[in-house]
């Protein structure tokens, strides 16, 4: 067999991308990607926050079986519902936490619930429900911390302003907006994955929000070609997932 | 524990010394939009797990784990994707006036189909071991086998390679490189 004919040269030469034809680090996309992907909170990483992200998922997965159930995009409105208050279990900013829709006015009252016996920070009844205080975090979010027994101001010790005890709404409206005018948007059309980009940057710039970070790190594919998104306002970042496309509006 | 500024220095030495490879390797089995998933999806699967990538010359082939795992993830959702693009790789490729040049496109196209017809698991052997250029060590690690079981499957890959080459070219009826049968 002549080397030009020798299978394992003829696979080579059939190479459809040669390296050389590959980007390289250094160009736009490779720099823009290192960036993006750095600038991930790094506290994600830490493993207590898988909590946090199993209730990501929560928020997300509702609007991907909805959506495949076929019931419709006033559905993934319900699942889009803004995830404003945070619900710590400890007074710490890097403690366990769950997000909670704010189906009240109160961010206490409906934190309480997971301090309840068999509720998700007192799974097992074994804890008497702390008082709790509710502050403004950083991102714009209601923050929910039980107060240690020695009392005190645990939106002080935490660095962060009291949100007041009815809740202090004034500085998350531009999240809320945010959330209504994505949900608005991803309900209307089925967005592929630079749309969706294009519209959840051009949004966040609207709202005056230049900080937070946008991901979008899963493929989308034929089956699951729609954008959703699953906010978190506490660490101001949006991720870009793909679902399957809805059987109607 | 890493300070936020080593661990990024460290990822960047990682990311800069293989993006182009991780690319090519997406690029070559993915349309450009799809790879450009898989490469940010690898990176940040490395980001996040940093601590656990292997140093040195095995640090690629992690690398191209990963990937490999978030290509097969991808396909297993998208199959009717996956032949459209087939379809459409048929269908395409690049016209040239030059004899030389369509001979080779064709050549590549045959070898490509021929490919096509292989058990997914040795065309991406084939793939890795002549696209991307693995030692048989690399192999092992990336598919997770030992590098007897690796050699092995490649020289049987490698003929049955050959054999689907050696079958398109009798219905063909041509050989697969005319122009050095014309010399």
């Amino acid at each position: 067999v002549s080397a030009r004919n020798d299978p394992r040269e003829r696979l080579r030469r059939a190479n459809p991308v040669p390296l050389d034809e590959a980007p390289t680090s250094d160009a736009s996309p490779g720099r823009e990607l290192f960036e993006r992907i750095v600038a991930a909170p790094t506290n994600d990483l830490v493993p207590i926050r898988t909590h946090t992200r199993r209730r990501l998922a929560w928020v997300l997965i509702p609007a991907v079986l909805l959506a495949a159930a076929g019931t419709g995009y006033a559905l993934l409105r319900k699942a889009s519902d803004p995830l404003l208050t945070v619900c710590y279990a400890g007074a710490s900013l890097e403690a366990d936490r769950a997000g909670v829709s704010p189906s009240s006015d109160d961010p206490v009252a409906a934190c309480r619930a997971l301090w309840l016996p068999g509720g998700e920070f007192n799974s097992d009844g074994t804890l008497a429900e702390p008082p709790l205080q509710a502050c403004l975090l950083d991102g714009g979010a209601i923050g929910v911390f039980p107060v240690d027994r020695f009392g005190g101001d645990i939106c002080a010790a935490l660095g962060l302003a009291a949100a007041g005890p009815s809740g202090d709404q004034a500085g998350p409206d531009a999240v809320l907006k945010l959330q209504r005018t994505l949900a608005d948007r991803l309900t209307e059309a089925c967005l592929n994955r630079p749309q969706a980009l294009v519209l959840v940057q051009s949004s966040l710039v609207e709202a005056s929000l230049r900080d937070w970070t946008v991901l979008a790190p899963v493929v989308f594919t034929q089956r699951e070609p729609c954008a959703s998104v699953a906010i978190d306002a506490p660490v101001r970042t949006i991720t870009i997932v793909p679902i399957p496309p809805s059987s109607g509006p | 524990m890493a300070s936020p500024d080593d661990r990024k220095d460290d990822f960047r030495h990682i990311y800069e010394a293989h993006y182009q490879r991780i690319v090519a390797y997406a690029r070559r089995r993915l349309s450009e939009q799809d790879a450009d998933d898989v490469v940010a999806e690898t990176f940040l699967v490395a980001w996040r797990r940093l601590e656990e990538i292997p140093t040195g010359d095995m640090t690629l082939p992690w690398l191209y784990g990963v990937a490999r795992r978030v290509v097969l993830q991808g396909r297993r959702s998208g199959r009717r994707k996956d032949r459209l693009l087939a379809r459409l790789a048929k269908l395409g490729g690049v016209v040239d006036a030059s004899v030389s040049e369509t001979d080779r496109l064709d050549d590549a196209e045959e070898v490509r189909v021929a490919l096509r017809k292989l058990r997914p698991t040795d065309q991406e052997l084939l793939r890795l071991a002549e696209w991307e250029e693995l030692k048989p060590q690399e192999l092992a690690h990336v598919l997770g086998c030992s590098v007897n079981a690796v050699t092995i499957r490649l020289h049987r890959a490698h003929r049955r390679l050959g054999n689907a080459l050696d079958a398109i070219g009798a219905v063909e009826g041509h050989s697969p490189i005319p122009q050095e049968r014309a010399t």
